[in-house]
Order: structure tokens, then sequence, then C-alpha cells
């Protein structure tokens, strides 16, 4: 029947190539959508979990009290009511008890590597310039094992910071401002005692404003030692043998201590809405093209079989059955929904090359690209529904059509 | 074998309204017949009963030793593709399709189009429309379209074949060629026709008339 089929659309080129333009078109829209959707989740993803561990374990925010405060403004035998109590955040958040953690850690199956971080504000100087950063003291053995880091130094490599002794390295947007490079000995000032002199050993750059305008990395213990807290952690970012147990561990290991773990998904709970967002977005537009094509098709072949009821006559007194008059239109929906599809994600992919390829005037990621998918789920998810919806529209006049008796027909020609 | 009807009776709508009044009737196998009679006298609802494409509301009808009834969808559709040709009042000719590929269509259903193509090429110009086999049936006059139709009904050497009106809607010539191409098929083929005619010379070309009177047959013809 393939071969009438295909001559019946022929026949109607006009009809059937717009039928085909239609979904197409729809299938194009959603490659595109969905390219685009993808491309930032995918980017946006790796930027997250460069930043975010699979668990994150650090500490909760304390409340200041008035008990803490009152030994630094008066002595023990002063007695003080305060006219309104003060009351505020910790600035600094740490760990509780970090040897702990670390023994936990070391001793769990689960856990492929873990790395402590301490961070505190400081401000980097050279010369007249002074920008303030937010140092990062790591441990860069274990950090490049839990995170990408690495990947986006532009110049030297975490692993000069292994060992101490005063280097630094400084995000591509704070060299930028104070005017240094690579090379070039600092100063770091984080409030307490004399600015000390450290020297630039490597440029990270994430090409995201935010991080590289802001971020300094040093080895953990000079950190510490610079703050006068040796041994203070203020965060753990592990990495697990498996992303997705990264729930179930968070909500173990919260059981055992007053510091907060954070899941992957908790941590990232507004990217993670956001991600539900477009996948909301995206079927809405999947159901709407699927109407819009399937209710073409429906139109089309509804059409074509009361015009072609004699045909349909004939060929059942010729001796083809009621499945074979089901083949003809069901065959012609499938037909127009496979050219569809097929020419829509051809479409798609070159219009999202054509996106891909126009050069913007800021970054994303290493480029200045914008960041789209081609997964292969894209393009079987845009064809599987064009070829679903395709199936389900030509059915029902397919159907009907298989249903007609040749004598219902010739009667009513008559 | 041939075609057997017993006290068939055909009835339509509620309340119902008889159309064919318990008739009898023997086609022979090899047999011409022609059933004609008035308009509105039963003669199409008659034809499509004794060629599957109806059932009778009462009676029996046997063709080729078996009742179409009894038969399933399949099984009904290969007997049509195999032993029984149509050739209808409007011919009917796919307009997607060539002349040949119209008469090929038959022979499609069963895997036989290669085979049957050179008989097809070799019937068309038998029939005298051997230069439309390449045109499409737009481009076709009526009494060439029918007798492609012709060519189709007859492609697989039927044994039945079923005619109702096939010449309503041609000039007197053309239904003239018609008529004589029924009548060498039937001689020369040993193919049982049954030929539905209002028009009395037509009919008397037949080697049997059957003549219907509301729904009845009748033996006087007047
Ligand atoms: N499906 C139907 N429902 C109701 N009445 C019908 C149906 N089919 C046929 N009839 C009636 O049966 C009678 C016989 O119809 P039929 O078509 O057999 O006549 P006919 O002899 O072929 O006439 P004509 O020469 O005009 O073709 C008519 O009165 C017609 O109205
Ligand atoms: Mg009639």
């Amino acid at each position: 029947m393939l071969y009438l089929a295909i001559r019946q659309m022929l026949s109607r080129k006009k009809q059937t190539s717009l039928i085909v333009l239609g979904i197409s078109f729809g299938t194009m829209i959603y490659i595109i959508v969905a390219g685009l959707q993808f491309g930032f989740r995918e980017y946006l993803t790796e930027q997250l979990l460069n930043n975010t561990a699979h668990v994150l374990i650090k500490g909760s925010e304390r409340d200041l009290s008035e008990k803490e405060l009152r030994p630094r403004f008066f002595d023990e035998s002063t007695l003080v009511r305060w006219i309104v109590p003060p009351a505020g955040k910790r600035d600094e958040v740490r760990l509780v008890n970090p040897q702990g953690w670390f023994q936990r850690l070391e001793e769990d199956p689960d856990v492929l590597a873990y790395a402590p971080r301490f961070s505190i504000n400081g401000i980097v100087s050279q010369g007249r310039y002074r920008h303030s950063v937010s140092i990062t003291g790591i441990d860069p053995v274990k950090q490049i094992k839990v995170t990408s880091l690495e990947d986006y130094m532009e110049k030297g490599s975490l692993m000069e910071l292994d060992g101490g002794g005063s280097k630094i390295v400084l995000g591509s947007g704070v060299l930028e401002t104070i005017g240094a490079k690579v090379g070039d000995t600092v100063r770091l000032s984080i409030g307490l005692g004399e600015p000390r002199p450290y020297r630039v050993v490597g440029s990270i750059h994430l090409g995201n404003e935010q991080f590289d305008k802001v971020m300094a990395l040093g080895n953990i213990h000079d950190i510490q030692t610079l703050n006068l807290s040796p041994g203070r952690v203020s965060e753990i970012s592990v990495a697990l043998t498996d992303i997705n147990l990264s729930h179930e561990k968070a909500a173990l290991w919260s059981l055992f201590s007053r510091d907060e773990v954070q899941g992957w998904e908790e941590a990232n709970a507004q990217f993670m809405q956001m991600i539900g967002i477009q996948d909301l977005m995206r079927a809405i537009l999947t159901g709407a093209i699927l109407l819009v094509a399937g209710f073409g098709i429906y139109n089309v072949l509804s059409i074509m079989i009361s015009q072609k009821k004699k045909e349909i006559a004939i060929l059942r007194s010729i001796g083809y059955g009621p499945n074979r008059i089901l083949e003809l239109f069901l065959g012609q929906g499938l037909i127009l929904g496979f050219i569809g599809a097929l020419f829509g994600i051809l479409l798609g992919i070159g219009v999202n090359l054509i996106i891909g390829s126009i050069e913007l005037s800021f970054e994303v990621g290493k480029s200045n690209h914008l960041p789209i998918s081609f997964a292969p789920s894209i393009f079987a998810t845009a064809f599987a529904a064009a070829l679903i919806a395709a199936v389900i529209a030509s059915f029902l006049p397919a159907f009907s059509a298989s249903k007609m008796t040749p004598l219902d027909i010739i009667r009513e020609e008559m | 074998m041939g075609i057997v009807g017993k006290n068939v009776v055909k009835q339509f709508g509620s309340p119902p309204m008889v159309i064919l009044h318990g008739l009898d009737l023997e086609i022979e196998d090899g047999e011409f017949v022609s059933i004609s009679g008035r308009s509105g006298s039963g003669k199409s609802t008659l034809l499509y009963l004794l060629s599957t494409l109806d059932n009778p509301s009462d009676g029996v009808i046997e063709i080729d030793g078996v009742s179409p009834q009894k038969m399933t969808v399949n099984e009904l559709h290969r007997f049509r593709n195999e032993k029984i040709g149509f050739i209808f009042q409007f011919h009917y000719l796919l307009p997607e399709l060539t002349g040949l590929e119209n008469v090929l269509l038959g022979p499609r259903n069963l895997g036989l189009e290669k085979q049957k193509k050179d008989e097809a090429l070799a019937l068309l110009d038998q029939l005298e429309v051997y230069k439309q086999a390449n045109k499409f049936p737009s481009e076709m006059s009526g009494g060439e379209q029918q007798r492609v139709a012709i060519a189709r009904a007859l492609i697989l050497s039927p044994k039945y074949l079923f005619a109702d009106e096939p010449t309503g809607n041609l000039d007197s010539v053309s239904g003239n060629k018609v008529m004589s191409i029924l009548e060498e098929t039937s001689q020369n083929n040993n193919m049982t026709i049954v030929l539905v005619t209002h028009e009395r010379d037509y009919a008397a070309r037949a080697n049997r008339e059957i003549y219907l009177v509301d729904g009845r047959i009748s033996e006087n013809y007047s």
C-alpha cells in the first residue's frame, strides 16, 4: 500500500508539503529551544559542580549571642543592661570538628575524595591598586580530585600551591583590576596584622565575572596561619562514587553533627527549580507542537478520505480488505510525520549551528558562543514526538475509512 | 456450482420496506445473464447480493459453492480478488494512477503486478485503449475510462463478472463497444457474467434475461 500512499500524496503536492512544513517547523522549534535549554543547563551544571561538590559540609551559620559579646566590650565585673541587645550572624562559618569529619570520610567506602577549604575575605593590593577578594585556602592535591578547577587555570597550576610558602592563584578579573600578572608579588591583607607579600603563581578563568573578579586561592595552611586560626575549616567538598547518592548521604551525615550537610540538589535548590520550570515549558511547547502537527495531519487525511470514498469502494471490491485501507491512510500519516520530523531536525540543527556560531560580546564559559546542546536525546525526543502525533492523528481517519463498506459508499454516491 | 439464490429477501429501514420478495434463482457457470427492469425495481440491490457486496435479510446465496456470509473478512477479500470482477456505471479509476497501473491493482494485491504486466497491455490493446496505458484517467474520455475499468475487471480472468449499468454513462457507440466486449468475453473465456441494465436491447444480448418488477422476477417481459 506504500506505493499507493506515496502516489496519493504526490498527487496533492501542495497539501502534502504544507503539512510537512508544519511538522518540520514544530520539530525545528523544539530542537532550537531544547538545544538552548540543555546547552545552558550543561554549562551551568558544570559551573555549579566546579564550586559545589556532590556533598558539601559547612559550618552552620550561628547567631551572635549577647553572652558571647559582653566580654569583648566590658570586663567580667561590670553589670550590663542592654537597651537593644546585640543580634546578628557570625561573619565566618566554620566546622565544629573537622578532624572528626576527615576520619569519617576517610572510612566511608562511598566517598571517592574530599577536600577541606577555609575561606575568608581579604584585600589584595599592588602599588596603589586595592581590590577585595574572597580568599579560599585549599589543599591542592585533594581539591583537584573533587572539582575540575584545574581545567580553568589560564596560567600555572593549582599544584604550585602544594606545600605552601606564600604563593597565591588569582582570578583573571582580580589580576586585571590590580594590574598584576603571574609572577608578580602582591600584598594580601585580612585586617589582622600587616599585609603580607604573596607571589602570584597562576591565574584562573571560569568565564564568569562573579568568580573571576573575586577569586583568590592559596594553600589552606597558609591561609589558616594568616588568619591566626590553625586547623580551622569552613567547608568540606565531598565527591562520591555515585552522584545519585548525594541526597541520601547528606541526610545521613547531617544526623552526626551540628554542621550543615547539603546534597548537590539541596545546595542548588534554585537551579533545580529552574530546571523544573524549563522542563515544564518544554513539555508545554512539545504538547502544542504535537497538537498543531497532529491536527494538520488529521484534517488533511479526513478531507482526503471523504473525497476518496469511491476509490475506497473500488479497492474493496477489487479485494483490498479493511486492513489494507487502514495501511493506505495510516501510511500517509506516518510518511508525513517521518519526513516532517526528519526535515525539522535538519532545519533545527542548521539553525542551532548558526545561533552557536554567533560571536557574543561577552563570555560564556570558555568561549564567547552560546552553549547549545546537540545531545542525541533531543533529536530522539523530537522525532518520537512528531511520529507519535502522526500515528495518533492519522489513525482516527484511517480507521474510519477502513470501516466503510463498499456498498455504503456506492449507495451514498448514487 | 455457479450462483444460487434461495428465497432471497432484502429489506431496508424500519419499519422495514421489502425491496426483494423471496427470489429464487440460479445462474450456471459460463452463463451470461442480464437483469433488467424499471428504475427502483431492485436490480442493483440484487446484483450486490449476488456479488458478495451485500448480504440478504433472509434466504441464502451461494457463489462458487460457498456463502459469502460465512467467510471471514480476509477470505471474502481474497475471493473478490481472485474470482470476481466488477464494472460500475461510474468508472471509478484511481486518479493518481495511470491506466496500466489501475489495471494492475488486483494483481498488485496478490504480488503479481510484474507477471501480469504484459497481459494487461495486451488486454488494453484488445479493448483499443493501448494508447491510454500511460495516461491518467483525467486525460481519457468516458468510454476509454470504462474500457480501462473493464480491463481491470478482467485482468485476473475472474470466474464471475458483475456489471452494473456499464453503459449507463456512455453514448451508443461506446455502449455498443462495451456490450461487444462482454459478449466476446463470455464466449471466449467461459466467464459467468451478470449484467444489470435497463436497456432492453442490451439485456436481450445476454444468454438469459431476468426481468424484475417491483422486486419480483417476472415471467412476462412487458
Ligand atoms: N440502503 C438503502 N436503504 C433504503 N432503501 C434502499 C437502499 N438501497 C436501495 N433502496 C431502495 O430499494 C429500491 C431498489 O433500489 P435499486 O438500487 O436496487 O434499484 P435499481 O433497480 O437498481 O434502480 P436504478 O435503475 O435506478 O438503478 C429503491 O426503491 C431504493 O430506493
Ligand atoms: Mg441500479
